[in-house]
């Protein structure tokens, strides 16, 4: 007997490996002619592992604080042997995450896989790109460059906007100012609160998708033009070729176009010009600027405040508004509604740059 | 060997390739550390009123590693290493027994050449060239 027979024999009488053999066998998944958006899930889930693993690297090098912060990310970057290109991957990576995860979003949306049985899965994905944008924000600012400084200022001042939200700022911010409880709090957010409950989040999606399987659209499944292919190990090999591919294609934008870093924050300084959040966070960016000092009795902020949070949830719930076996024009109208969200969001992002030239 | 055998070899030959490609900057990342230049120093100057009366001793910084300056009480000063040649704990002059010793493990040492005396230290402690100038100490390594 070989090492090899003898370790799966000793895993074999410990461990229930045959039922998990079964169940990977059994498990199917769907093949047609939309199955490529399949994928982005796995993407979103690939950058991720991406992230924990540079992000965990980088805190060997990263010192958080108000005199090393930017001190330390300029010493990764030009001291430290590839540090450019770990911090590089890390932020490049972040941002593929999150346009993938819009992706994966819009292409659940309008497969209108969120309908029964699957709301927990559309729930918690969405929790998981609000938690992916946090990551994203808490992360932008531990570089505590000009830039970062004022992003984080606008977005921690933004809270205040909402009823109670002075309380939230003054609690990110660790006072009234910004300073280096600010960068203690949201190096804390990023590196063991934030990934915490994510991963637990992540955990239930994955758990959910597991047990209700991929959605094939409506339309796919009536005209019976689908097959069904074995997930181990048919899709597991696309989806490892596919990640491949990320992985090289990270690498080149991380190794030809290494992430900016500006020169250090100074809270005395007058903001830099040109100012843009991420693009991200650019659509909501753009909305507010475009709200008076005034609306309907409050103040412009807080209304576009409400506007987008009511918007939000109106999104979250289309399973209610939406559920499945909706037929006809009330079927249509979600559609309709997803491509609405899909041109605001892209149209005011662009405005967003046009009229924040960088 | 089969044509079947050969592909297996070259696809784990190349998947080993790309792991080492990824391992290589990997290491030599979380190899960086700092504290370089002070491994550079080469000479450091000790006022003389540091260590005034015979009996008295004092730790200093030299690069990254301390060192200790000794006026024993026939009055000759000398400078070692404060490094103990056991664990490297920091070692203390010892006023009463006239001899370095280390709180760490009971190691002691001899306050003028460094020869480990008694206890677990495998080695003399490292002496440092002393040169004793109007204006104060000044320590090299030997």
């Amino acid at each position: 007997m070989s090492v090899k027979e003898k370790f799966q024999k000793f895993l074999e009488e410990r461990l229930p490996v045959q039922a998990f053999k079964d169940l990977s066998s059994h498990k199917m998944v769907p093949e047609h002619k939309q199955a490529f958006w399949y994928y982005f899930g796995g993407i979103t889930l690939f950058f991720f592992i991406i992230l924990v693993f540079t992000g965990m690297v980088l805190l060997f090098q990263y010192q958080p604080g108000l005199e090393s912060s930017h001190a330390s990310v300029l010493r990764i970057v030009t001291k430290v042997d590839f540090g450019w290109l770990i911090r590089s991957i890390h932020s490049w990576g972040a941002n593929l995450m999150l346009a993938a995860a819009f992706i994966h979003m819009f292409s659940v949306y309008f497969m209108k896989a969120y309908q029964k049985p699957r709301e927990l899965t559309w729930l918690t994905g969405l929790g998981l790109l609000g938690l992916g944008m946090g990551l994203g924000f808490t992360g932008y600012s531990l570089v505590w460059d000009d830039m970062a400084f004022f992003a984080t200022k606008i977005g921690i001042d933004m809270m205040e906007g909402i009823p109670g939200g002075e309380y939230i700022a003054d609690i990110i911010r660790g006072g009234p100012e910004m300073g280096g409880l600010t960068i203690q709090r949201m190096f804390a957010l990023h590196v063991v609160i934030l990934p915490w409950i994510f991963i637990g989040l992540l955990g239930a999606h994955l758990f959910f998708l597991q047990i209700h399987g991929n959605k094939i659209p409506e339309g796919i499944e009536k005209s019976g033009e689908y097959r069904k292919v074995p997930f181990f190990p048919n899709f597991i090999f696309s989806d490892l070729y596919v990640w491949l591919i990320c992985l090289n294609l990270l690498a080149v934008l991380a190794a030809m176009y290494p992430w900016h870093i500006g020169a250090e924050a100074d809270p005395l300084a007058p903001s830099p010009k040109g100012i843009k959040p991420e693009w991200y966070f650019m659509a909501m960016f753009q909305l507010l600027k475009l709200m008076p000092a005034h609306v309907a009795g409050m103040s412009g902020e807080l209304f576009g405040n409400m506007l987008f949070g009511a918007a939000a949830m109106f999104w979250a719930a289309v399973p209610v508004w939406n559920p499945a076996g909706t037929v006809g024009r009330r079927a249509k109208l979600a559609t309709y509604v997803g491509l609405l969200g899909l041109m605001f969001i892209i149209g005011f992002t662009i405005w967003g740059y046009t009229a924040h030239p960088v | 060997m089969t044509r079947r055998h050969w592909l297996d070899w070259i696809l784990q030959g190349v998947t080993g390739l790309y792991a080492l490609v990824l391992a290589f900057p990997l290491l030599k990342f979380l190899q960086s550390g700092e504290g370089e230049a002070e491994e550079k120093v080469t000479q450091i100057k000790i006022e003389k009123n540091v260590i005034p009366d015979p009996g008295t001793s004092k730790i200093f910084k030299f690069g990254s590693k301390p060192g200790i300056i000794i006026r024993r009480p026939d009055g000759s000063v000398h400078a070692l290493s404060a490094t103990c040649m056991h664990l490297g704990c920091t070692v203390d002059y010892d006023k009463s027994e006239d001899k370095i010793t280390c709180a760490c493990h009971g190691g002691r040492y001899d306050a003028s050449t460094g020869a480990n005396i008694s206890g677990p230290p495998p080695a003399p402690l490292p002496l440092l060239k002393l040169e004793e100038k109007d204006d104060g100490f000044y320590i090299s390594k030997a």
